[in-house]
């Protein structure tokens, strides 16, 4: 029985709806990721599961209790806040002690508690300090100690590393993936950031303007993407579109004639249609040959991002392992018709 | 050039403690040794008008009654004001606007037009002449500018602290004790030197409700005759109800200059 | 424990039957002065009265109408309160019991009564007359080479006088604190005193003698005449005439006063801050008057709260407080020139005061700025103070009082 069922969950705030109709299992020790756009809805999806916010229809179950209207410290949930919400009159150890102490556990029980988290995170040293005497990491642990201490059974985290430094924010990563191996309790996690959702995630939750898009694993996301949505905002760089057109022999991308990919579907001449080409999939020597101006080159060390434009004003980007190109140069990129994905004028996927 | 500024500030520091050395000064004359020499040094000072208010104008006593009623407000207004800005600032419930505007509003009527409805209702009550009325009147006429200070300083907090703390199972009541009001110390510092500077040294509620009993300032102002004053006494008398205020800041000088400097930094 | 709180609830919801406590308003039970009258009254009430008692309950001067008003508005007055004679005693008549024929044998004794008075009868029950005389510094007097024992008594005595006191030129001759108005009020009341006609002053409170009149000029000619002539020091408007004119008197810093007889009555004060013997008194002569006079009118007396449930009890306790055998000590102790003219006034020393007391007698006419209506003196206080700067002409003054409704 899956641990968290979402069936029909909407949310209105004063008359606007924000959450449309939203249904969602989450298995019981699975790192789920809500990833979309600024605004989509992610944080308020995760606050109605938190008890935050009010559920104004549909239904949410957590271990197979329903919990709409059950506080939200009864709901078995822990959550990490973005500004980490840390009390700042408190010191470490009273800050992780907290919620305990509202709940008049024996002071044995506070200290082991308290002292296991701090062993986790590495807190011992810190126990005694104020929050405003920390680093942005030490309080991201602090905000993370604040839960486990709780022992809850689903974890929530909103955005925990968008405060820190781009360092800082991939070893914190490796520490959440870590934790996850070693607690093994569920968690849902938000994010605005691609990358993050397909390092962490057993699932990828994707939401657009409050309506889930498609939910899957990370790969599946990658290489199986519904709508032309998720291709653009699973991968980075973000997959490259090309207007195509159906002829009956292929595709006429501009200039440049392409094999149909195998499909299930059968296409009418003369339809519109999108490509999807994934950037480091235009790397190859052979397949469907396209001619590009090149206008910028990023070199990253190990590979390169080659800003290209096609004959027929599309710009495109690719990401090649050794690259001698230059602005201004003319370039010859080559793709396997097998790898792209086709989608059509509205944005679904076409197999 | 450092006297630019030396000069101004040491004129500044004298207008301010000349009033006191008056006080003192003219406190420690009889009332034949003011008039003949208002300005002069006391020749033979004598504590016989020190004497004389705390015993025969009962300052004593109604110093005792100005503590009270003083401590008895500035706790109660601080622990409501807290409750209120806390419920207007971090929670959402139906009118929440309308209220704190009512509220906002009820700052702009005048004490004295509200005088006479003030007082059938205290009659009504039956708190004239009980230090609980005073304390409730109090409470009432400078509750709303606690609250909307209290309101407008917890809408600073981050509102993810109150959320955090339900996560973690506190209780509303549990929130407001143990975040909340610790948050608001500044706020309720401010506060609490500003009401207990008005409850200390307010004159006309204190006289409709507390008419057999009095508080200080209402027994240095009963020191002002009609048509004459016996000066001297009434120095004494202002120094004998300045000494607890100037007591209180001497012992928290500190916190409120830190208070105040809070205040003002975070407007 | 519960029966005794029960009984203990019994007895003391049970005790108005009883007894009952008067509540008693004023400004002046505080006063070191006034205490012993106070507690006399009480005393002498609570011993014709067994079970009842007196609670006063003194109010700060400056607040105290407020106050008054307040809790009068608020049914929850009480049963006496102080009044000062003329425009703040009519002001309260409307709550205020009326006193004719419940006052007995008094109402014979009692002088007074028409500032506590309307058409419709008798409102308050006046404790002291109060009247303004001219005070003078002997010492000062022989100072500036006059007779220290004659004072003068027409304008042009006074005139040499001023004469004498510029002409030495150390102290200004006539103290004036105009500050608030108040110098004026005094003036004007003093010279109308000794200029007006009975009928004029009768004309002057019925509103039928116009501030553009001869007669109201010549006061305020006086005014400015004296000014010109350089009798008062530079900058009354400036000084207060409480308590700033009257310390100076009492510093020997001004030659005369004009000041009061009554409630802070100046004869006992100046008596124990200049030495009696330096202390003379006249009354203030008019320009072309023809003897001088006292204005003189009822000072303070006590009304009955007529919404109180003991007003029966209330209006005793305001014979007591108004009774000869206990105003005794008002006037023993405080100086009151009381109202009761069973008043025995023989103990007296003060060489001044038996001047005064032989006056009131006597010469006594009605304090005419008394009469005016709030309004206008709030005028008065202001015309005066531009008479003094010479900003308006005498005239113009009096048109200018003439426009507002009494
Ligand atoms: N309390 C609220 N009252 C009204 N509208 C709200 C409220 N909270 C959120 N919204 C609206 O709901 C929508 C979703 O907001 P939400 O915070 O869930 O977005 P998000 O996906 O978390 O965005 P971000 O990545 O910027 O945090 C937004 O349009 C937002 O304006
Ligand atoms: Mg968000």
């Amino acid at each position: 029985m899956s641990q968290i069922v979402l069936n029909n969950l909407s949310k209105r705030f004063a008359g606007v709806e924000v959450l449309h109709e939203v249904s969602l299992s989450i298995e019981k020790g699975e790192f789920t990721v809500f990833v979309g756009p600024s605004g989509c809805g992610k944080s308020t999806l995760l606050r109605c599961i938190a008890g935050l916010e009010e559920i104004t229809s549909g239904t949410l179950d957590i271990g197979g209790t329903r919990m709409n209207d059950v506080d939200p410290a009864a709901r078995g949930l822990a959550m990490v806040f973005q500004s980490y919400a840390l009390y700042p009159h408190m010191t470490v150890a009273q800050n992780m002690s907290f919620g305990l102490r509202m709940a008049h556990r024996p002071k044995a029980e506070i200290d082991a508690k308290v002292a296991k988290a701090a062993r986790i995170l590495q807190l011992q040293p810190l126990l005694d300090r104020k929050p405003a005497a920390l680093s942005g990491g030490q309080r991201q642990r602090v905000a993370i100690g604040r839960a486990i201490v709780r022992d809850p059974d689903v974890f929530l985290f909103d955005e925990p590393l968008s405060n820190l430094d781009a360092e800082l924010r991939v070893q914190t990563r490796v520490e959440i993936a870590k934790l996850h191996q070693t607690l093994g309790n569920t968690i849902i996690y938000v994010t605005h950031d691609q990358t993050e959702a397909m390092t962490l995630a057993d699932k990828i939750v994707v939401l657009r303007a409050g309506r889930i898009e498609q939910v899957g694993t990370p790969m599946h996301l990658y290489d199986d993407p519904d709508n032309a949505f998720v291709a653009g905002f699973i991968g980075s760089p973000r997959m490259n579109f090309l207007a195509a057109n159906v002829t009956a022999t292929g595709l006429q991308l501009g200039q440049v004639t392409a094999p149909l990919p195998a499909l299930a579907t059968t296409l009418a001449v003369g339809q519109q249609m999108q490509l999807g080409i994934r950037p480091e999939h235009l790397d190859q020597t052979d397949g469907v040959r396209l001619p590009v101006t090149v206008e910028v080159v990023e070199h990253l060390g190990a590979t390169a991002f080659v800003h290209c434009r096609l004959d027929s004003g599309e710009t495109l980007v690719a990401e090649q392992r050794e690259t001698a190109a230059r602005p201004g140069a003319r370039l010859d990129l080559h793709f396997d018709i097998a790898r792209a994905r086709l989608f059509g004028t509205d944005g679904a996927r076409v197999r | 050039m450092h006297w630019v500024v030396a000069v101004p500030m040491a004129l500044l520091a004298l207008s301010c403690v000349y009033p006191v050395f008056f006080t003192v000064n003219n406190a420690l004359k009889d009332n034949k040794g003011y008039i003949l020499n208002r300005f002069g040094i006391v020749q033979d000072p004598s504590v016989q008008n020190f004497v004389d208010a705390w015993g025969r104008a009962h300052l004593g006593e109604y110093l005792f009654n100005s503590v009270t009623v003083t401590l008895g407000a500035v706790v109660l207004l601080l622990l409501t004001s807290s409750l209120a800005g806390f419920a207007l600032a971090m929670l959402r419930f139906p009118f929440r606007r309308v209220l704190f505007i009512v509220i906002l509003a009820s700052l702009m009527i005048p004490v004295q037009v509200v005088l006479v409805p003030f007082y059938r209702t205290m009659m009504g009550l039956g708190l004239i002449n009980t230090r609980f009325g005073l304390i409730l009147a109090y409470t009432a006429f400078f509750l709303p500018f606690c609250v909307y200070l209290m309101t407008a300083f917890y809408s600073r907090l981050p509102r993810e602290m109150v959320e955090a703390a339900r996560m973690d199972g506190a209780t509303l009541l549990q929130i407001w004790w143990n975040i909340m009001l610790p948050m608001g110390r500044p706020a309720l510092l401010t506060l609490g030197i500003l009401n207990t500077l008005y409850c200390w040294n307010d004159v006309l509620i204190s006289l409709l409700v507390l008419q057999k009993e009095r508080t200080v300032m209402v027994g240095i102002a009963a020191l002002r005759g009609e048509y004459t004053t016996n000066v001297p006494l009434l120095c004494a008398g202002i120094a004998l109800a300045a000494a607890p205020i100037i007591l209180l800041y001497i012992f928290f000088q500190r916190q409120i200059v830190d208070g105040i400097a809070v205040g003002a930094v975070k407007g | 424990m519960k029966t005794l709180v029960l009984s203990l609830a019994l007895v003391t919801t049970a005790l108005p039957a009883f007894a009952t406590e008067l509540t008693v308003w004023d400004w002046k039970s505080g006063d070191p002065a006034a205490a012993a009258y106070f507690a006399k009254a009480k005393e002498v009430f609570e011993a014709a009265h067994p079970g009842d008692t007196i609670s006063y309950v003194m109010q700060p001067n400056d607040q105290y109408y407020t106050l008054l008003g307040t809790a009068l508005a608020s049914d929850g007055g009480p049963d006496l309160f102080l009044l000062n004679g003329g425009a703040q005693a009519r002001a309260r008549f409307e709550n205020a019991l009326p006193l004719d024929g419940k006052l007995g044998d008094l109402a014979a004794n009692l002088a007074g009564t028409a500032d506590f008075s309307e058409a419709t009868g008798l409102y308050a029950v006046p404790l002291t007359i109060q009247g303004f005389v001219v005070y003078y510094n002997k010492a000062l007097y022989a100072d500036a080479g006059l007779d220290p024992a004659a004072a003068p008594k027409t304008w042009d005595d006074l005139a040499k006088v001023c004469a004498a006191f510029i002409a030495k030129g150390t102290a200004p001759c006539i103290a004036l604190g105009n500050k608030e108005g108040f110098g004026m009020e005094f003036w004007f009341s003093a010279i109308a005193a000794s200029l007006w006609t009975a009928q004029e002053q009768a004309d002057f409170a019925a509103g039928n003698l116009a501030w553009t009149s001869p007669q109201v000029v010549a006061v305020l000619q006086g005014w400015v005449d004296a000014n010109a002539a350089g009798w008062f020091p530079k900058g009354a408007n400036s000084t207060a005439k409480f308590m700033d004119e009257y310390e100076g008197f009492m510093r020997g810093e001004t030659g005369n006063t004009i000041g009061l007889i009554s409630d802070v009555a100046h004869w006992k004060q100046f008596d124990e801050m200049l030495g009696a013997e330096n202390v003379g008194v006249f009354m203030m002569p008019a320009p072309g008057g023809a003897a001088a006079k006292l204005p003189a009118a009822g000072g303070i007396g006590y009304a009955v709260n007529k919404k109180s449930p003991n007003a029966d009890l209330a209006v005793e306790f305001a014979k007591t407080l108004a009774s000869a055998e206990v105003l005794q000590v008002f006037f023993a102790d405080a100086g009151a020139v009381t109202a009761n003219t069973q008043m025995d006034t023989s103990s007296v020393t003060s060489e001044a005061a038996k001047t005064i007391f032989g006056w009131l007698a006597t010469e006594t006419v009605p304090m005419a700025h008394a009469n005016a209506s709030a309004a206008q003196l709030e005028e008065l206080h202001r015309q005066s103070q531009t008479l003094l700067n010479g900003e308006v002409s005498v005239a113009d003054a009096a048109a200018a009082m003439d426009k507002v409704g009494k």
